[in-house]
Parts: C-alpha cells; structure tokens; sequence
C-alpha cells in the first residue's frame, strides 16, 4: 500500500478508525481487491512506480457521514479524494491526484430528489449516472431530454464539476453551466449551499442560478474547494421536431468562410443544436466488415491526401473533390423545435451559406419523437438526450490500427474557432510529433462543443508498454507547451498534466495559480480535500512532497 | 488527428430477452430441482453468428437469457443495472470486446470483476456453445480459465463474479 509522503503508517490507521466511526466499518475498505478497483484503466503511468493510486477508500450514504468522514480525515491530516461515478476515462478515471490518498467514493448518494418537468430542472446527488436519471426522468413519464456526453455512465454531478460536454443546445451541453444550484461539504466539514439555495427554505433553488452576492460556484468547478453532494440541472424540455442538414464546399480556401457563417449562425440562435465540421474528402469510408478487423468500415489513410491538407495544396485537393466527387469541407447544423420553425432555420441558414461560391446543401434528416426503433439503431443517442455506451466500441483493431489500444488520452487545446487556427493547430500537432519520432495523424476538424471555440482534440494510444506511454507523455507535454506559446489552453487533462497544464495559465506571474493556493490555504489549511487536482496543491504539498 | 468522437464510434441496437421482458429484470437463474443456478444472467450480442446457441445452453441451466444488437447501454439499462442495484450477482455473456469493457467499468462499483476471457477469434455455434458452457461451469466453481483478451471487435466469452465487498 502507498502512502503519501507526509503521512505515517499510524496516521493512517487513525483515519481509517474515523472513518469506519464515520460511516460503519462495512464501508471503508483496505483490502487489496476492494482498492483496485478504483485504479485508473487509462492511466499513462499504468505499471510504473509514479502511477496515482488509493490507500483505501471510503463510501459514506448520505452528507452527514461525507461531513464525519471529512472531519476524521482533517484530524488524522488524511488526504481524501472524492469520485462521484468515477468514469472520467480519459482524464483520471477514479485514481486520485495524490498517490495514497483514501478515495472517497460517492456511489451511495445515488437519489433523484426532485424532477420539475413544468420548469425544466432536477435536483441530484453525485452517485445518481445519466443512465440512472433517464431512467428516473422515464418512469416519471416527463418530457424532459438530458443531455449526456459518450459514454453515458458518468454522473451528472462529476461531469458537470470536470466542466464536460453534451450535444444538444449549448445552454445544456454546457454541463456547467447548465447547473443551478449546488451543495457542498467544506473541507472544514461545514455545509455550504450556492445561489438561492443559501436561503432557508429558498423556493427556487433550481430555478435562479447567482443568488446574492458573488457567486462562487465555479469555485467548486475543476478544483479541490469542496464535496459536491447535491446539484440542480436544467434540462431541455423535449421538442417537437430536431433537423439535422449538412453543407458542402468543395474548396480548400473555403474553410475559413464555413466556419466563420457556422459560428454566426450559431451565436444568432439560427442553429440550436450542435455544430460540427468534417471533411467527406478525408472521412471516406469502405465496406464495414462486422465481425472481421474493420468493423466500422474505416479505410486506409490516404497520406498524399492528407499530406496535401496540412501543406494547403488547394490545387491536388480540387483535383481529388472533382475524381471523387466527395466535397473538401461539410459542416453539420442541428435545430431543435416546432417542426414548422426548424425547417425555416434551415432555409435560413442555406441563405447563409449560399455566400461560399458553389457551396450545397445535402438532403436533411427531421426527426420527431419518440424516436422508432429503426431510428433508435441508426442515430447517435445522446443528439436526442438518450445516454449509450455505444461510443466505446472504440480502440477496435481497423486499418489504419493494427494493434487495438488499451485507453486513451486525450490532448483537449481550445483554440479560436475560425478556419486558419483549425489549418494552424494541425500543422502545429503534426510537426511536434513528428519531431517527437511518433506517427504522425491524420489532418482532422475540430469540435465545436463550446460555443465560439474549437476543440481539436489529438487522441493518443495507452498501452502496458511503459516506453510507449514515456513517448506519448512526452510528446503531450510538448503539445501543452507548444500550444500555450500560441495562447491556446487545455480545457481539461488527465491527472498526469495537471501541473504541466496549470503552469502554462501562467499570466501575471501565476496569479491565478496564486490565488487558488490562497483559497486553499484559507478553506483548507491541513490541505487534506483532492491535493494536486487540477494542479492545486494545499501548502503541505507545495514544496515538492506532493506532485 | 482525429477527434475523440470519431474515435469512439458505434452503433444503436435493441433489446430482445429470451424468456425476460425488458421491463422485467431477472431476479436470479430459475429454479433447477430446486436449486438455482449462479449465474443470473447470460447476455449475448445477436449479431455475432451462433450466438443464440448460448440462448439455448443458458436456457438449459435455467439461466435467463438476453440478446441485444449493438448498444450495450441497452442491456444495462433495462437489465443490469437493476440486477446490480439488488445484488452484486454474476453475469455473463458473449459480446465484443468493447461491450465487455463497458460492463467491466461499470461492475467496478458493485464490486464485480472480470474473472474468466476466453477470445472467441472463430465465431460458431459449436464455439459458442462450448464457451456458454464453460461461462456457466466457471460460474458455479469450476476452474477458472484466466484473461486471454483479442482485440476489441472479436468476440469474447466472459464471466463478470462479485470479488470484492465493495458494493453498491
């Protein structure tokens, strides 16, 4: 068992005693068997002595044994570290920041207190998953959509506090910001209530975010201020009708017009669903074979083309669009509401587009609801509020990667969203690793979960090869660093980045940086809630102990 | 470069139970001279070939069975969850890889584990019989047979036990 530096083997034993006090002895466990299970299956540290992994954990039912089981760890100086589903693969899983720390698993919080169909909110505790409010939101026969990120067995609660995305309207796949309303347990033990929620007995609780004073719940966002044990959402009332079109352009200089039309569109309120970009030229596709290596019908990269992307060979690429007939660019707009309103979005946005010379539209979609079961096959799910698990068909052996992954990682730089920085940051990542001796991928478009940026995500392999993993780390390092040069910053990272991301939101000396260790400093002083998360060190840890 | 959302990519699908509606989880395996089998489930994916041969072995032990195409956040829903909610028992089945590691993931927190893998890389009813028969002994105690994974789109036999009492 690994213990953080600063804490004794007999420190140990006296917090496991206050927790078992705090929450009965059938809920905190030491066993072997009973830890691993929170080892992170995506570390990119898997096997190697600086993997993060848990002491022990702890599972407390309800926020007064979370307020003990806090308590017990201030008196015992016990670093914890609070998981709600702990499915954020990708990006830590449930292994804590801190090596040794005791996990304090929030799975028996699992109740929907309220749904309130007539204003569009609900109100849950952070073991509640998307899955388990679908199906809580069903049985109460509302006409509510959640909107849930891929995969749909996170929590609501941990999603929302990791800042993650969805893919409905901005305002709810915004997880943050689709909050309204949270309950924390203090590291000091206390209970705090945000917004209208600090008011006894406060009517509209889900229903008026900032209440009075500053509003302070971004605090507990990305951070290690505080337990979330309740949270409001606002939810998207189910819609009449969702349309779902698609433009093409044919040339390369085109890009830079889509996107700025797309972005406009959107900041209008002429498209409410999810924008997206693609290249039909680039995502071309061969017969899927179902139970054979390409499952998913992806063909061979074609390097020259790709190549002629990254270099801007608008004369190669125009070449190809007219052999192949497949356009350069597509951009994807969805609209959600009355049917009459969303197929007059539509006209309004081929309007839009028709300023890109030669720029078409494909045939739209329009679904109502429910959706059939054909449909149900076809559609990605959480586009009509319905969590999968169908995205993690995923690190399957295709073509173009004859050795399946183990996990990923996911390099997340938020970048503007206009054309010339989508065409820069390729160039960019595709340079850094290829001077990092690492292959380098395929040209691609970004996403656009987030209003008015881009996200161009670079997927990296984890494998049980610690070489491998080093490369990687390595070239994710660079990325964070070369990127920042250029005023681009992760939104997110796994737990391995999170000094190396936090170091480069560095203006004014490291004032932000300074100021959250002075909040922590303040609402922490044992520095014993998440040390490290998001690169937030309590003072104990700041002078090398800890990362 | 590719986004994550490309990367991970997969298809819809249903829920078609052998002897179970989905609004109706199975409690535990029926009662065979009056005794139960282990094993409370046994999920297959329809569209890999001779799967439905694990239907009729599970049904021959009393073991409720389930098919579904695709999406294993199906099954989970209408199926596990529920099973995993009441108890940490055991499951099996016969899926791809990537539907394993989903169920895999989400036993962690009722206390279950992958204990047996058997890589199916030749699909058939023949194989798949075997593979349903060795799930159910393994189920009951049988030796285990330990991981031997293929690649995520190649089909898998597994056995998902309750090993630790971490549980929900």
């Amino acid at each position: 068992m690994k213990l953080p530096h600063d804490v004794s083997p007999a420190a140990f034993d006296r917090a496991v005693a206050g927790f078992k006090a705090a929450v009965g002895p059938e809920w905190v466990f030491t066993a072997e068997e009973d830890v691993a299970l929170y080892r992170d299956a995506y570390s990119p540290l898997w096997g190697e002595p600086e993997e993060r992994v848990a002491s022990a954990a702890v599972a407390p039912a309800n926020v007064e044994e979370v307020q003990a089981v806090v308590r017990a760890a201030n008196q015992a100086r016990m670093p914890i570290y609070p998981i709600s589903t702990g499915k954020n693969l990708g990006y830590g899983g449930s292994a804590p920041a801190l090596s040794g720390s005791c996990v304090v698993d929030l799975k028996r919080l699992d109740r929907v207190l309220d749904i309130d169909e007539d204003n569009a909110s609900v109100l849950v505790e952070p073991g509640v998953s998307y899955f388990d409010l679908y199906r809580e939101i069903r049985a109460a026969g509302a006409k509510l959509w959640i909107d849930c990120p891929d995969p749909g067995w996170g929590s609501p609660i941990g999603n929302a506090l990791d800042r993650g995305g969805g893919y409905t309207r901005a305002q709810f796949r915004n997880h943050f910001d689709a909050h309204c309303g949270m309950e924390v347990v203090l590291p000091s033990g206390e209970l705090l209530r945000t917004g209208m929620g600090a008011m006894p007995g406060a009517k509209t609780w889900q229903q008026y975010k900032p209440g009075f004073g500053p509003w302070i719940d971004g605090l507990f966002s990305q951070s290690n201020f505080g337990i979330v044990t309740k949270m409001g959402f606002w939810m998207m009332p189910e819609p009449e009708a969702c349309l779902i079109g698609r433009i093409y352009a044919d040339r390369y200089e085109d890009l830079p017009a889509l996107v700025r039309i797309l972005t406009h569109l959107e900041n209008a309120g002429i498209v409410n669903g999810m924008p997206g970009l693609g290249s039909p030229l680039l995502q071309r596709r061969v017969p899927a074979d179902p139970q054979g290596d390409n499952p998913n019908g992806a063909a061979p990269v074609d390097q020259a083309l790709h190549d002629a992307f990254y270099a801007g060979d608008s004369a190669l690429i125009a070449d190809r669009v007219r052999q192949t007939g497949r356009a350069c660019w597509s951009a994807l707009v969805k609209f959600y509401g009355p049917e009459k309103l969303v197929r007059l979005q539509w006209q309004i946005a081929k309007r839009h587009f028709a300023a890109i010379p030669g720029a078409r539209a494909g045939k739209p979609e329009i679904y109502g609801f429910p959706l059939t079961d054909a449909q149900l096959e076809k559609v990605h799910k959480p586009t009509f509020g319905i969590p999968s698990l169908s995205v993690f068909n995923f690190g399957i052996r295709t073509p173009n990667r004859p050795e399946p992954l183990v996990g990923h990682q996911a390099f997340s730089p938020v970048i503007p969203r206009t054309g010339e920085a989508i065409i820069e940051a390729n160039r960019l990542f595709a340079r850094v690793l290829k001077e990092e001796g690492l292959p380098v991928p395929p040209f691609s478009l970004p996403g656009s979960v987030w209003e008015r940026t881009a996200m161009l995500i670079v997927i990296f392999p984890v494998t049980r090869d610690p070489e491998t993993n080093r490369k990687y780390r390595s070239a994710m390092r660079r990325l964070i660093a070369e990127s920042a040069k250029r005023g681009w910053g992760e939104y997110r990272t796994p737990v391995t980045y999170y000094d190396a991301v936090m170091e480069t939101y560095s203006f004014g000396d490291h004032a932000l940086r300074r100021f959250h260790e002075t909040v922590k400093d303040a609402i922490d002083p044992n520095g014993i809630l998440s040390p490290g998360r998001y690169g937030i060190w309590p003072r104990r840890n700041r002078t090398g102990g800890g990362a | 470069m590719i986004s994550r959302r490309q990367v991970l990519v997969g298809g819809g699908g249903g829920l078609a139970a052998a002897g179970l509606g989905p609004a109706a989880p199975p409690a535990r395996g029926r009662e065979m001279g009056g005794r139960a089998h282990a094993l409370a489930l046994f999920l297959y994916d329809g569209a890999i070939p001779g799967a439905d041969a694990a239907a009729r072995v599970a049904a021959g032990a009393g073991v409720p069975a389930a098919a579904f195409g695709g999406d294993i956040g199906v099954p989970w829903l209408e199926l596990v969850a529920p099973l995993w909610r009441a108890a940490p028992v055991p499951v099996a089945g016969i899926t791809d890889g990537g539907a394993l590691f989903c169920l895999e993931q989400l036993a962690r927190g009722h206390g279950l584990c992958c204990t047996v893998r058997l890589a199916l890389p030749v699909a058939g009813a023949a194989r798949i019989e075997a593979a349903a028969r060795a799930l159910l002994g393994a189920a009951e105690g049988a030796p285990l047979r330990r991981d031997s994974a293929g690649p995520a789109n190649l089909p898998v036999a597994w056995l998902l036990q309750p090993i630790a009492r971490n549980v929900r």
